[in-house]
Formats: C-alpha cells, sequence, structure tokens
C-alpha cells in the first residue's frame, strides 16, 4: 500500500500554504485521512484509546442502511443510484465548500445524511429536487449551525421538509414495487429522471397511508417485507429491522429513543383504533406503514439532534411517537413522521435542560459540589 | 479463587486469579482482553549498583539532609528528613551515599546482608510515620500524605484495586492471612471512631469470608463490595457513596500498607521496599517484582525484556496512570506498577474499516495511538454509559467549552474522579479528563480567591 502513501506525499506540496491549491486543502486532509489514519499519539491519560472513532461510527451508519438500499433497488429498480449519486455529489459539494471557506476539516457526518436523505424520497423524484433538497438540508441543517456535532436539525430531513413543501407535486413520484420475483431490477429507466418526466410504468398510485383513509387496506406480508409504494428506503420494514439489529449491535444507536418513539407510537394508536375502529387503522397497519419504522431506527437515533441524557432520550421518543400518529389520524396529512422528528428536534435542547435541572439538583443537594 | 492451606496456624495464600487482570472490564458492558498483563510469581531481582532515591513522594519533599556523601549507612538509617510530620527517608540497604542531588539520593556499594536498625517502639500511629509505611497512605479527598497528628474518620484497605496491568492484590496477599489480619486490627486500634472499610470486590468472596472470620473480635470493620468494574474501586467514589465529605480525614491504604505496618510493629521492620509490576503490551517477560525503594527503573525494565521499538513508560495502570517521568530514575513507594505501551504513530491504511468490533481483539490497537482525529463532540452518549461517577462528561465538555464553571460545578465537575474511561472510550477523541482536571483546578483556584477576598 505504499504506493497510495507516495501518491499523498507527492501531492501534499501542492496544497501547502502560499500555493494555489491551498484553498481546497481540507478536500486533500478528508481524503488523506480517509485512506490513512492520522498517526496521532496519546498527550495525556489515558495513554490508550478505544478504535471507535467517528469515521467507523458515521460508517457503521452506513453498513446499517445497506439492507435498506438494497431493498429499494430490489423494489423500485436502477432508478434509485442517480438519486443517491446526484445526493452524494450535491452534498459533497456543498460540505467541502463551506470546509474550505471556513478552513475547517471536512465532517465525515455529512457521508451519512448523504445516504439518508435519498431513502427518504419516492422512487421516482426527478434529480434536480434531490440536488435542491441535499444542497438546501446540508447547508441550512448543518453548515449554518457549524457543521456536525453541533446542528440542532437533522440534515437529511431539514431538506425533505424543504422539498416536500416548496415543491409538493414533484415529491408524489410513487411507484408499484416489480411484481416479479426481480423486483425491478431489471427495470431501466433512469435517464428520464433527468428532465423529470414520470417513467411510463410508474403508477402514481396512493402510499399505504392514503389508502387506508379511503378504504383499502394492504397485506400485511406485503407492507413488511416492503411490497408496497413508499419512500425508497422506508417500505421494506424486515430491511429497516435488520439495520436496527446492526446498529444495536454495535452501540452505535442508543435503543432507548427508538423504543419510546415505537412503544408510545403504538400504544396511542392502539388507544385510538380501540374506541374508534371505523375511523382508525389498527396500530399494526401504522407500525408497519409508512416512515415510523425508518424513522425511528435511523432519524430518531441521530445522537446530534436528539437530547444527550438518557432520561430525555425517552422523553424525546415519545414525543415523536405521539406527534405522529396525532398527524396521521387526525392531521391533515397521511405521513406525520418528517414535521415530527423536526417537533422533536426542535423540543430536544428544552427536554435536556430540563433533564439536567433535575439531574443536578442531586448533586446540590449532596452539598458536595 | 483463592486456595488456603492451613498449616501451623498460619493460613498461606496460594496465587490464582480473583481478579482476572487480562480482562479490562468496565460500567456499560465493555470487556476488553489485554496482552501481557503481569503473571507468575514475584520475583527478587539481585542487588543493583546503585540505589535511586527519588527526595519527592506525593507532596512531600524530603529536604533536610541528613547524611553528607561518602558517608556510610546502614539498613533503615534516616537520610533526610521533611519539616511535615516530621518524616523520614530512609536508607532500604546498607551502603555508602554517592551523591546528593536536589531530587535524589543515590547510594552505591550496597550491602544487603546487615542487621537492620529497628523501629523504635510507640503507638500505631507513631510507628506508621516512624516505620516510612506511610507511603503506602494517601488521603482520599486530597491525594497527599496524612499529616502525623489526624486521626482519620475512615480509613479504606483498597484490596480491590482494579487498573489494569498494575498490582493484583493477591500478590501482595500473598504473605500470611494473619499478619494481614493484625495488621488491620492494629490500624483499627488507632482511634475506636475510626472505621475501617476493607474494599473488596464480588469475586474475592471467598477472601472476604476469611477477613470477617479473623477480624470477628473487632467492631469497627465493615467490608465493602464492589462490582469488578473498573472505575467503581476508586476509594473517592466509595466514600463518597458511604457520605463523608471532603474536608474529612479519610485514610486510602494498600494491602501492601497493611503489611508494612503489621512488620514494623510486630518485627520492628522498617518499610524498605515495595512490590510492584512491570508489564504491558510491549514487554516480553510480564513480571512481579519486590523491589528496594530506589531500585533503578532501568534495571527493571531490562529484567522485563522491553521490546525493541519506541515505548512509553507509565506509572499507574493503563487507564489512570500517568507516564514517567523523564527524570525519574528510582522507584518510589508510590509506583504500584509500570506500564509499558508501544509509542506507536504509524498511519495504517483504511483503518477505520478494519473493524476491530469484537473488544477482545482490541489488543492489536493496544499502543499510544490515538485511534483518529479529534472532532467536534456528537453527544453519542458512551462517555455518559462509562462514568463510574455517574456524570454527563458530554455535557461538563460543553460547558468548560463555554468557560460556564459556575454551571459546570452545579454538574457534578468535583465529582470527576479521573478514571479515564470517557476519554478512552470517546469516539470524537475529545480530551475530556484532561479537561475536567483543568476545569477542577480552575475552580479550586476560583473559591480559594472568593475565600481570601470574604478574608
Amino acid at each position: 500500500m505504499k504506493f497510495i502513501h507516495d501518491i499523498f506525499d507527492s501531492l501534499r506540496p501542492a496544497f501547502a500554504d502560499n500555493r494555489k491549491l491551498s484553498k481546497l486543502k481540507p478536500l486533500f486532509d478528508a481524503t488523506e485521512n480517509f485512506f490513512f489514519s492520522a498517526g496521532l499519539t496519546t498527550s495525556t491519560g489515558p495513554h490508550v484509546r478505544h478504535s471507535m472513532d467517528i469515521k467507523r461510527f458515521m460508517s457503521m451508519v452506513i453498513v446499517a442502511l445497506i439492507p435498506c438500499v438494497l431493498a429499494g433497488f430490489y423494489l423500485f429498480g436502477w432508478r434509485i443510484i442517480p438519486i443517491i449519486i446526484t445526493s452524494y455529489l450535491v452534498g459533497g459539494l456543498v460540505e467541502v465548500l463551506v470546509a474550505c471557506l471556513r478552513k475547517e476539516e471536512i465532517n465525515e457526518g455529512f457521508l451519512v445524511t448523504g445516504l439518508l436523505f435519498p431513502l427518504t424520497l419516492p422512487p421516482d423524484t426527478p434529480l434536480w429536487i434531490v440536488a435542491i433538497g441535499v444542497a438546501f438540508g446540508v447547508f441550512f441543517g448543518k453548515e449554518i449551525f457549524g457543521g456536525t456535532g453541533r446542528n440542532l436539525f437533522n440534515p437529511a430531513i431539514t431538506g425533505r421538509c424543504f422539498v416536500a413543501l416548496a415543491y409538493p407535486t414533484h415529491m408524489s413520484g410513487w411507484i408499484e414495487p416489480g411484481s416479479s420475483v426481480f423486483g425491478r431490477i431489471f427495470d431501466f429507466w433512469p435517464f428520464s429522471m433527468l428532465w423529470g418526466a414520470t417513467a411510463p410504468e410508474a403508477v402514481t398510485s396512493a402510499t399505504p397511508l392514503l389508502a387506508v383513509k379511503t378504504g383499502q387496506q394492504p397485506e400485511w406480508l406485503d407492507l413488511f417485507i416492503g411490497n408496497s409504494t413508499g419512500c425508497i428506503g422506508e417500505t421494506s420494514t424486515l430491511a429497516i429491522i435488520i439495520g436496527a439489529v446492526i446498529l444495536l449491535a454495535f452501540k452505535i444507536a442508543n435503543w432507548r429513543a427508538m423504543l419510546a418513539t415505537l412503544v408510545s407510537f403504538f400504544a396511542l394508536a392502539a388507544i385510538m383504533h380501540y374506541f374508534q375502529p371505523q375511523r382508525f387503522a389498527s396500530a399494526w397497519f401504522h407500525l408497519l406503514a409508512g416512515g415510523i419504522m425508518f424513522g425511528a431506527v435511523f432519524m430518531v437515533t441521530d445522537p446530534v439532534t436528539g437530547p444527550a441524557t438518557n432520561i430525555g432520550k425517552y422523553i424525546y421518543g415519545t414525543l415523536i411517537g405521539v406527534i405522529t400518529i396525532l398527524i396521521r389520524n387526525l392531521g391533515g396529512y397521511a405521513e406525520g413522521m418528517m414535521f415530527a422528528i423536526l417537533l422533536g428536534n426542535t423540543a430536544a435542547p428544552l427536554i435536556d435542560y430540563m433533564v439536567i435541572k433535575v439531574y443536578n439538583r442531586q448533586f446540590i443537594q449532596e452539598g458536595r459540589t | 479463587m483463592l486456595i488456603y492451606t492451613q498449616d501451623s496456624g498460619n493460613y498461606s495464600l496460594k496465587l490464582e486469579k480473583t481478579v482476572d487482570k487480562t480482562f479490562m472490564k468496565y460500567k456499560g458492558g465493555y470487556n476488553i482482553r489485554l496482552s501481557n498483563p503481569p503473571t507468575g510469581n514475584v520475583l527478587a531481582l539481585p542487588t543493583p549498583e546503585q540505589l535511586f532515591l527519588t527526595r519527592h513522594i506525593a507532596d512531600i519533599y524530603f529536604d533536610e539532609l541528613m547524611v553528607s556523601p561518602d558517608e556510610k549507612v546502614d539498613q533503615g538509617q534516616a537520610l533526610a528528613r521533611c519539616n511535615k510530620g516530621p518524616l523520614n527517608m530512609h536508607a532500604p540497604m546498607a551502603g555508602t551515599v554517592k551523591y546528593i542531588t536536589d531530587n535524589q539520593i543515590i547510594l552505591g556499594q550496597l550491602n544487603s546482608n546487615t542487621a537492620p536498625t529497628k523501629v523504635t517502639p510507640g503507638s500505631t500511629q507513631d510507628t506508621i510515620f516512624s516505620s516510612g509505611c506511610f507511603i503506602h497512605i494517601n488521603e482520599v479527598y486530597s491525594g497527599k500524605i496524612p499529616a502525623k497528628d489526624s486521626i482519620p474518620q475512615a480509613i479504606f484497605v483498597r484490596i480491590a484495586n482494579l487498573d489494569n496491568y498494575v498490582m493484583a492484590s493477591e500478590i501482595e496477599l500473598m504473605g500470611s492471612l494473619q499478619e494481614f489480619c493484625s495488621g488491620l486490627k492494629l490500624l483499627a486500634d488507632i482511634s475506636k471512631d475510626t472505621i475501617l472499610h476493607v474494599v473488596v470486590t464480588k469475586k474475592q468472596a471467598v477472601l472476604a469470608k476469611k477477613i470477617k472470620n479473623d477480624t470477628a473480635d473487632i467492631s469497627n470493620i465493615e467490608l465493602v463490595t464492589i462490582p469488578p468494574r473498573y472505575g467503581l474501586d476508586n476509594t473517592r467514589l466509595i466514600a463518597d457513596r458511604w457520605g463523608y465529605r471532603a474536608d474529612q480525614h479519610i485514610w486510602s491504604i494498600s494491602p501492601q500498607g497493611i503489611f508494612a505496618l503489621a512488620r514494623a510493629v510486630n518485627q520492628g521492620e522498617k518499610t524498605t521496599y515495595t512490590y510492584m509490576s512491570v508489564s504491558g503490551p510491549a514487554v516480553n517477560r510480564p513480571q512481579y517484582y519486590k523491589v528496594p525503594l530506589g531500585y533503578p527503573i532501568a534495571d527493571l525494565l531490562k529484567a522485563s525484556e522491553v521490546k525493541d521499538c519506541p515505548v512509553r513508560v507509565i506509572n499507574g495502570g493503563v487507564m489512570s496512570g500517568i507516564e514517567l517521568a523523564a527524570d525519574q530514575t528510582g522507584v518510589t513507594g508510590d509506583i504500584a506498577g509500570l506500564t509499558v505501551l508501544e509509542n506507536n504513530s504509524a498511519r495504517k491504511l483504511l483503518k477505520f474499516a478494519r473493524f476491530g468490533l469484537d473488544d477482545r481483539r482490541f489488543e492489536d490497537f493496544f499502543t499510544t495511538d490515538m485511534q483518529g482525529e479529534v472532532r467536534a463532540c456528537v453527544s453519542c452518549g458512551y462517555c455518559q454509559s462509562v462514568c463510574p461517577a455517574g456524570l454527563l462528561p458530554d455535557y461538563l465538555h460543553k460547558l468548560l467549552y463555554c468557560n460556564d464553571l459556575d454551571r459546570a460545578q452545579s454538574a457534578g465537575l468535583n465529582k470527576c474522579v479521573h478514571c479515564g474511561l470517557c476519554s478512552f472510550i470517546c469516539v470524537s477523541k475529545i480530551e475530556l479528563t484532561e479537561q475536567f482536571i483543568k476545569g477542577q483546578a480552575q475552580l479550586k483556584a476560583e473559591q480559594h480567591k472568593s475565600s481570601e477576598g470574604q478574608a
């Protein structure tokens, strides 16, 4: 692997302080640090450190998202590939530009945003919508707050919210999943999306959440496997559960917020269904349909935008679960996960503030502060 | 498990593992395998050429010299004195004073076969200070060596020492249990109001039972059982939990100190040697040693066969230890063990993708490598899950980052015991422990200033 090292060694002088390319130094550093570990040593105690760093932390989320990507690919075909590529390219460009302007390192958190965002889009979204959404999400959702770790809102959801509200007509490119054993793997229709034309076979059929309001009830198994219309990553509950297992097994995500969201959501859905079964769909249906599972596993567990305290995570999850089902059952929108997460993000600092206030009381009472 | 063989009324302990030093366990479900923990029996090393006696120990400095260069000294003879106490520094072996510097007294022409000078009999508390076994005792809250006339409210006997790579308490207890218990009784005699807390882990139940039986006639001995998780063995945390306060005199003593006390009172022996370990991933022969104080550290490292690579020698365990000062050439009483780590700064290709996900294979990474770059805190919550004091390190970090000392104080900054787990686990590689130590010092300085202002 010495030749890769040599390439970096030969390129490094070109990015030195007073050279032409010095403005692009963050990009060079990020590329170099992607290939080679920083090689720093500890200066103060403890003298050893755990091998989990932010790169591995973020890579594990991407690994956990792979089942969802594969499921989306199987169900909706090749069209998801250009969407993901566009998201990475445009989002990466914004990230690099801001990092170069600010003369800071490029944050690894973008790697997750770049994959999360396209998975929350309808499969037949035009690429320019993807580009606008991810650019908005990365810039206004994250960079203006100071980058990964300091952002208030989940960048992927911020971007999605923007395009969903600004371009609602372009955000309804729902596609029926392929009916054959091969799904839509052999449908090749990525090019039409460049100018926003709808693929001929793409049926703008309603998502299960819309359908159930008009009295149609999809099959349970279809919902579980993902054989239903919906956003790219959210339809296959099975793939999401695999991702959740990966996240929890490697302690990347905290189970508390995830559990609180799902339990509160399910409980309130069950209560509403019990009292008015004609008006409200069953709790199991709500759990399997729409973005609740995807949001609970990948969005609610985002450590940056959620509360830091463990008790806060329960409150945060409960808040999101309750708001989601209230919007779904009583609001004008068919899906409420996006708004619920954004509201939860807004409330997270307040939740933390309250929890810490109660928590600190114990130190003050002990008189040992 | 400990195995006891009863022979002529004495319990002698056979070494078996009770505290598993090959695994580093801590709160949050972590269980990391370590390579080259100290093993085997205690080795006594040959008499060295010279002894390097450090004049600084903890907070005291032996400033008043009682010998001059080229003077012949006996084993146990006082070499220097400090005003606090007054406390004496003894010659661990008979020999000749070679050099005297500001930091060290160097003895040469050593002879280990002479009759040692005895401790002058006195009360237990006097003996602690006159025999030199005070080096094994410190005040829990201040970390200083206790003043001679202070009567402790409580004494914590640290049998459970869970920091890795340092002395397992079984090694220290390899002498006779009877001697250990007689030492405990002597300590308990200091004052009837002093409570003696013997800290053991759950796995040391057999040992705890034996100690309890042997000391049944003393009322002020209490056993404290802690889970075998690193960090929870910190005496300050345990003292906090038992409701002691920072302004009280609470002592912490290692089992070595108990033995030293028992020998000083029963046989009149002065504390002239210590048990310690030399181990770590960069050592080929991890070993326990019984060495006289002042033993050259270079000789110890040589005997342990340090690997041929750049190394960092750490005084203490791998988590809470501090780097050995470059000018410290001799063994002091406050060294429980030396940990030798490879000083590695090699850049590895695609390191983040080499999933050392199995914590048990962590030994591959056990060097001074930083393991990543410093980033902003992402509030992953790992530090909260490992903190033995139950603090919120990420929140404290954010408060200290914006210099909000008052709020950091009310969030429990002073409860941090510098165990190092939060820095160890931090995904963003933030120097949390260092930040907290600095924050505490700042707080102390401010309190000092305000109290002066009031006066």
